[in-house]
């Protein structure tokens, strides 16, 4: 046999060997999924955990007080026996434990792990990223002030007292909130309260994340942490619900054509689709068949800084966020994503308002408001130029909107491509903010609070504070909002507050995020909801993969 | 000899010592810190406060400095401020899989090289030497990237012979070759050119004329006189390029999911990782190092004219 004909019989042989085989449509008690999770998280630490990939790490062996309900996404019991019961004042929250909670090493789990994963976030120490999500509990946003490594002994234990987080008994924990929250309900879902154990995390310290003292109470636990490489997860026998998957895979692959390449071969039952591998999967039925779309939890903007002109003109920035095609910019340019079309809030996440056109494309109506602009913002409209952080991707948005805005406004800016850390570093304060910038907001969860009261509340709020953006009567909508108990009414006064930012315009909602992903036929059980796009936190333990045949 | 040994190991830390005060200034004068990395999210501003009294980033400039070099001499290599893991413990994972990854594509790149190289030099434009040409100008000019795709994409999609995700437990010969010899090859080009040209140079020497006047056998006069001078040059280059491959490749590891540290260099220079960019950077300082002292005390045992001792 020459040796082409060789090399060819071979590749045909392997291939044989490789491909899928048949499969029932029984889960296989066995089954093993192989997910990509890209790169390595730089932690799987609950409590300073704050990346997707970081949190998604932590959801696999950690289960909180509360979970989401996949379909609505409001919060629901997980840990906890029901409801939490909230005082009339709306100050004291209590969270009753399920009967017979476990560890995966079989070792009881008691509200008193539940305390210590609340306060470690809080703790000056810790230097969690997230701790700001819990200074609604009385003491924590002081105690989280103080310098850990300069203040006594005593002066931060007595900090640590004063904290409102108070174990009942072994099933009853207890929270003293320095303001209602209706809100709080989302926030005891989420990884800053998950129950690590007190004797792990001081038996090693930095090292407690790795497999064996990272110890949880969630659907599986982590069996191999091999850096860079992998991580292996089982199924958590002693979990309530036990998962239907045996393990799970979760391989590094950084660069995405890779992992595309690799879920073709069937090395991997689930990949992410990037926007340059769409036509493929378009052109292709098996891989079509196999496309799945997730809407996202975060929204693109076009940023202005209201505190220099030109757009510390209301009419300027309207116009600007009225002279460009959304859907143009969405079919053009980014292919995944939904055109922004109802204000701040994305689709599928409680408070998205679907009725709020105020900033949908009319170029008509915007050359009109820009009409109104002062002399002086005229002036400054010459030599504005729109300041990005140097990837490829933010150059084609900004370069497509400059285009827009040329078309429709007759406006000519200039370009000011930076370092992207230089950029970040940039966009902090409104000192250094440039006019018109781009930026976006991912949700910590679902719940409208942490859109418009977190990000833009007169002074505090995330982008307000770095824009310079105010508005009393909007601060006082969001601010009852955050405190109401009725659920209707709550949302009717979110939304209300949203119309204000809209009208308002700090900024230009660009598009709301989307992804696409592929998906194996015999993995089952998949729930996707915006929040975590690719199975990341929810009812885990329902996947499965169905047997071979 | 042992003398110049001393010196040459005495003024190493020196070096170090240089290398760590100019990066240590560079990376903190480029604008930007290591809580910049979060385009859409900026850090709430205390938990900015808490991470820099974790990391010691709220001591001035130069107490850090200090802090560093302390702690270095007593081989503590600091946090990761982008992994809170300990720096030594994510060296130590990932260097001796680079290392070993480095080692065998050098040892490739010899192996192909120095034959083709000697080869194609004593038999000019046949067609041995035209084939050198060929791999030399293929290994040098194709990018690492474009190789990367091309295997992937016909030795592990179309004819599926080799497996291109992961490096396993380093022993796996399959999974090994293509990255191995990717990153073999742009070396095993160069190196042949630079074998070929050195040989022919020695070739032309007057004591080659000398050693075949005096009537040595062809065989005798190569190895005794033309390789061992040849190879002077070779050896000159050797130096960076082990450390070149030792401290690895950023794509190459990138495209082939290998667990190495080639990645750490660019992902912690954009994230500001400042204990990370130290360790790295000194890391490929001590590797630069210790292969050009190597290099120069093997220079003694090819060429008797050169005496380290001195």
């Amino acid at each position: 046999m020459r040796p082409l004909a060789l090399v060819l019989a071979l590749a045909i042989a392997v291939s044989c060997t490789q491909s899928g085989g048949p499969r029932s449509g029984e889960p296989d008690p066995n089954g093993e999924l192989v997910t990509n999770m890209g790169g390595e998280p730089d932690t799987i630490d609950p409590h300073k955990a704050s990346f997707q990939n970081e949190i998604g790490a932590v959801m696999m062996v950690f289960e909180g007080l509360m979970t989401l309900d996949p379909q609505t996404l409001r919060p629901v019991p997980a840990a906890a026996a029901k409801d939490p019961e909230v005082s009339a004042d709306g100050l004291v929250w209590k969270f009753t434990l399920r009967d017979g909670l476990k560890y995966s090493d079989g070792s009881p789990l008691t509200a008193k792990d539940f305390a210590y994963g609340f306060s470690r976030t809080c703790d000056p120490a810790t230097a969690g990223q997230y701790a700001f999500v819990l200074f609604v509990i009385v003491g924590c946003e002081d105690w989280n002030a103080m310098d850990a490594k300069r203040a006594s002994k005593a002066e931060l234990d007595a900090a640590r007292g004063r904290l409102g987080i108070k174990v009942l008994s072994e099933k009853e924990i207890q929270f003293n909130l320095r303001e209602p929250a209706a809100y709080f309900r989302s926030i005891a879902y989420m990884w800053v309260g998950m129950p690590a154990r007190e004797s792990d995390v001081a038996k090693a310290g930095d090292r407690w994340t790795e497999p064996a003292t990272y110890i949880g109470n969630g659907p599986f636990k982590l069996t191999e942490w091999r850096h860079n490489d992998k991580m292996v997860y089982e199924r958590n026998t002693h979990y309530r619900e036990p998962a239907k998957l045996k393990k799970w895979t979760k391989v590094m692959i950084a660069e995405g054509a890779v992992a595309f390449a690799a879920y073709r071969n069937d090395e991997l039952d689930l990949t992410g689709v990037a926007a340059e591998q769409l036509r493929t999967v378009e052109n292709d039925q098996e891989l079509k068949a196999q496309a799945v779309d997730v809407g996202g939890a975060a929204t693109f903007y076009y940023g202005f800084n209201v505190s220099r002109a030109p757009f510390n003109e209301q009419p300027v920035r309207l116009a600007f966020a009225k002279s460009f095609d959304r859907d143009a910019y969405v079919r053009d340019v980014h292919k995944l994503g939904v055109p922004a079309g109802g204000g701040f809030i994305p689709p599928g996440i409680p408070g998205f308002d679907p009725d709020d056109k105020i900033q949908s494309f009319d170029p008509a109506a915007a050359r009109k408001l820009l009409d109104q602009a002062s002399p002086a913002a005229r002036e400054a409209l010459r030599t504005l130029k729109f300041a990005y952080s140097s990837s490829a991707a933010s150059k084609t948005r900004v370069e497509w909107v400059v285009g827009q805005w040329k078309q429709h406004l007759g406006v000519e800016l200039g370009l000011d491509p930076v370092d992207r850390t230089a950029y970040s570093s940039m966009v902090k304060n409104v000192q250094t903010t440039p006019q018109l910038f781009l930026l976006g907001w991912i949700a910590d969860f679902p719940d409208p609070q942490n859109w418009h009261t977190t990000v833009w509340v007169s002074k505090s709020g995330i982008s307000s504070s770095r824009v310079g953006y105010a508005n009393a009567e909007f601060d006082r909508l969001v601010r009852s909002a955050d405190r109401e108990t009725d659920p209707a009414k709550r949302e009717a006064t979110y939304k209300q507050a949203g119309r204000i930012l809209s009208q308002d315009a700090p900024a230009a909602w660009l598009f709301y995020d989307a992804s696409k992903y592929l998906k194996k036929p015999w993995v089952k059980g998949v729930v996707n909801t915006p929040v975590d796009a690719l199975l990341g936190q929810f009812r885990l333990n329902q996947l499965y993969v169905t047997k071979k045949g | 000899m042992s003398h110049y040994l001393v010196r040459r190991l005495l003024a190493l830390p020196l070096t170090l010592l240089a290398v760590a005060l100019i990066t240590f200034a560079l990376a903190h004068a480029t604008p930007g810190g290591p809580w910049d990395r979060f385009d859409e999210k900026p850090l709430p501003l205390q938990a900015e406060i808490n991470l820099n009294r974790y990391y010691g980033l709220d001591l001035p400039v130069h107490e850090q400095f200090l802090v560093y070099i302390g702690n270095l001499v007593r081989l503590d290599l600091g946090t990761s401020i982008q992994k809170g893991r300990p720096v030594a413990d994510i060296i130590g994972e990932g260097l001796p899989v680079t290392a070993q990854l480095g080692l065998q594509s050098l040892l490739l790149a010899l192996a192909v090289a120095i034959p083709l190289g000697v080869v194609s030099a004593l038999r000019r434009n046949s067609l041995a030497d035209h084939a050198t040409t060929l791999l030399a100008t293929v290994g040098t000019t194709i990018p690492n990237f474009v190789l990367c795709v091309f295997f992937i994409l016909y030795f592990g999609m179309t004819l599926r012979l080799l497996p291109f995700v992961g490096w396993g437990d380093g022993l796996d010969v399959r999974r090994m070759l293509m990255p191995t010899v990717i990153l073999a090859l742009p070396a095993m080009g160069f190196l042949t050119r630079l074998v070929r040209s050195s040989v022919l140079e020695v070739l032309r020497a007057d004591f080659v004329r000398t050693a075949r006047a005096k009537g040595l056998r062809e065989r005798s006069v190569l190895r005794g006189h033309v390789l061992k001078n040849a190879f002077v040059p070779v050896l000159t280059v050797l130096g960076p390029a082990t450390a070149n491959l030792v401290v690895g490749s950023f794509i190459v590891e990138t495209f082939f999911s290998i667990p190495g540290v080639g990645r750490l260099f660019i992902q912690s220079v954009n994230a500001r990782d400042y204990p990370v960019i130290m360790a790295t950077t000194l890391l490929y300082a001590l590797a630069i190092g210790v292969a050009n002292l190597a290099v120069d005390l093997a220079y003694g045992a090819l060429d008797p004219r050169v005496k380290v001792a001195q």
